[in-house]
């Protein structure tokens, strides 16, 4: 049991690095072990929405690193061009947007995003965005 | 300055119409007009709306787009009062924009004695060290330029897998030397971005990847113009707006350190018949006749000098 309890242990220290968001149940004493374990690693646990303002905080951040944006001007209503991005900055701007977010943003969509406004909407309404 | 200007205007405002097939270009180097720097600047700011002048006090924390915005709103205005037979001011010159943002202009004066204002098609494009203004009459035309020494904050590949054709990401694949994969990628992204510019229905309409340009190099061509250049030609697979407008391409080296391409639409010869009048050598014309000067607005133009056209489309096979 208590190798159990260990292992189960390193498991959720594991879980906790990487899913800064997510709100452990620590009831071990009441919810029985492995229905507990498939909880953690089932998508349920962490599909919440990326609260609203650290996804604008986020994406302004990959915004204002592009060396080609002017930070002065990245505000969460600037359209890219606004900051001084051409369509090819662009293409890489939502590249590394996806990157910084783990999504892959289709092509149809990805060529609707133009804008800190669009990104933040994307990445906002998507559940498995990190 | 004064006097120079008084000059400009009397001989640089009666620039005939381009005929058909043909497409003007004016290029405007930044770093021509540095030494007049501040007095010039001010008589361009003259030229713009007041929308124009708020978009560009805003950027006061950006000097370097406030100029960009600057030469760029002074040269579309600049390059299609030229045409005006010396009738418009080009401060007085409107600007709206289609439901996908492509710029069009309303001209001040609708008609005066004989004179009516001109069909004119143009496009804008810049980066920091050119601008281009691109003018057909009637022909709808885009065009693109880059910079060849333009750096990427990501993998080139991984760019071309995403914003180019299967077809065109495996055949840049194939270069070796990252400099030559780069001018490609920079050669095939504004033929692109010129075709996109030239139907003027955003990309959403024309996706990038949808259609793909091709270089023969085992038959080049002879342009007759831009100094008897020797040309690649390159072809377009179908083209995206589903209509049958024929396009011709021309990709273009403006200067040694840039890339260009324009696109332009092949009209039926119907369009430019005046009664009987039809201009020598419209019926048979293959080659895209491309003038380029060299301005700096309200000071002189000159021809472009040092122009190397590296490819052209064939507008039978397009």
């Amino acid at each position: 049991m208590r190798h159990a309890v260990r292992a189960l242990h390193s498991c959720v220290l594991r879980r906790l690095q990487v899913q800064v968001q997510l709100d452990l149940p620590l009831k071990a004493s009441v919810t029985p072990v492995t229905r507990w374990c498939r909880r953690m690693f089932s998508d349920e646990a962490h599909a919440t929405h990326l609260d609203r303002g650290e996804v604008v905080a986020r994406v302004l951040d990959v915004v204002k690193t592009h060396p080609k944006a002017d930070p002065t001007k990245v505000t969460e209503s600037a359209s890219f061009q606004d900051v001084g991005l051409d369509s090819l900055d662009t293409v890489e701007l939502v590249m590394s947007i996806e990157e910084e977010f783990a999504v892959a943003i289709p092509d149809a969509e990805a060529d609707k995003i133009s804008s800190c406004p669009e990104a933040i909407e994307y990445i906002a309404s998507h559940p498995s965005a990190k | 300055m004064r006097r120079r200007l008084a000059m400009w205007t009397a001989s640089h405002l009666m620039r005939p119409l381009p005929g058909p097939g043909e497409v003007h270009v004016w290029c405007l180097f930044p770093e021509d007009i540095t030494g007049e720097d501040t007095a010039l600047c001010k008589i361009y700011k003259e030229l713009l709306s007041p929308s124009e002048k708020t978009d560009i006090a805003q950027c006061s924390s950006n000097p370097k787009m406030q100029t960009q915005k600057l030469l760029a709103r002074t040269l579309v205005r600049t390059t299609l009062a030229r045409y005006a037979s010396g009738i418009v001011a080009p401060s007085s010159l409107r600007f709206t924009k289609n439901e996908f943002g492509k710029p069009n202009v309303i001209w001040p004066v609708k008609r005066l004695d004989d004179w009516r204002p001109p069909s004119l098609c143009f496009n804008l494009t810049h980066t920091q060290s050119l601008l281009m203004c691109a003018v057909t009459q009637k022909a709808e035309v885009g065009i693109d330029v880059e910079e060849r020494e333009r750096k990427f904050t990501r993998d080139l590949m991984a760019l071309a897998r995403r914003q180019l054709s299967p077809e065109e990401a495996d055949w840049l694949s194939q270069f070796t030397d990252p400099n030559e994969q780069r001018c490609q990628f920079m050669q095939l992204w504004t033929l692109k971005e010129a075709y996109v510019k030239a139907l003027g229905k955003g990309i959403s309409k024309a996706p990038l990847k949808e259609f793909t340009f091709t270089f023969d190099a085992s038959s080049p061509t002879v342009l007759r113009n831009l100094k008897q250049a020797v040309t690649i030609p390159i072809s377009l697979s179908r083209a995206v707006d589903n209509s049958d407008d024929a396009w011709q391409f021309l990709l273009l080296q403006p200067s040694a350190s840039h890339y260009a391409s324009i696109c332009t639409q092949i009209l039926p010869s119907s369009t430019f018949e005046q009664g009987s009048l039809q201009l020598e050598g419209w019926s048979n014309h293959n080659n895209l006749q491309v003038q380029l000067w060299r301005t700096v607005p309200l000071v002189r133009d000159e021809e472009l000098e040092g122009a190397v056209a590296l490819a052209l489309s064939d507008p039978l096979s397009s």
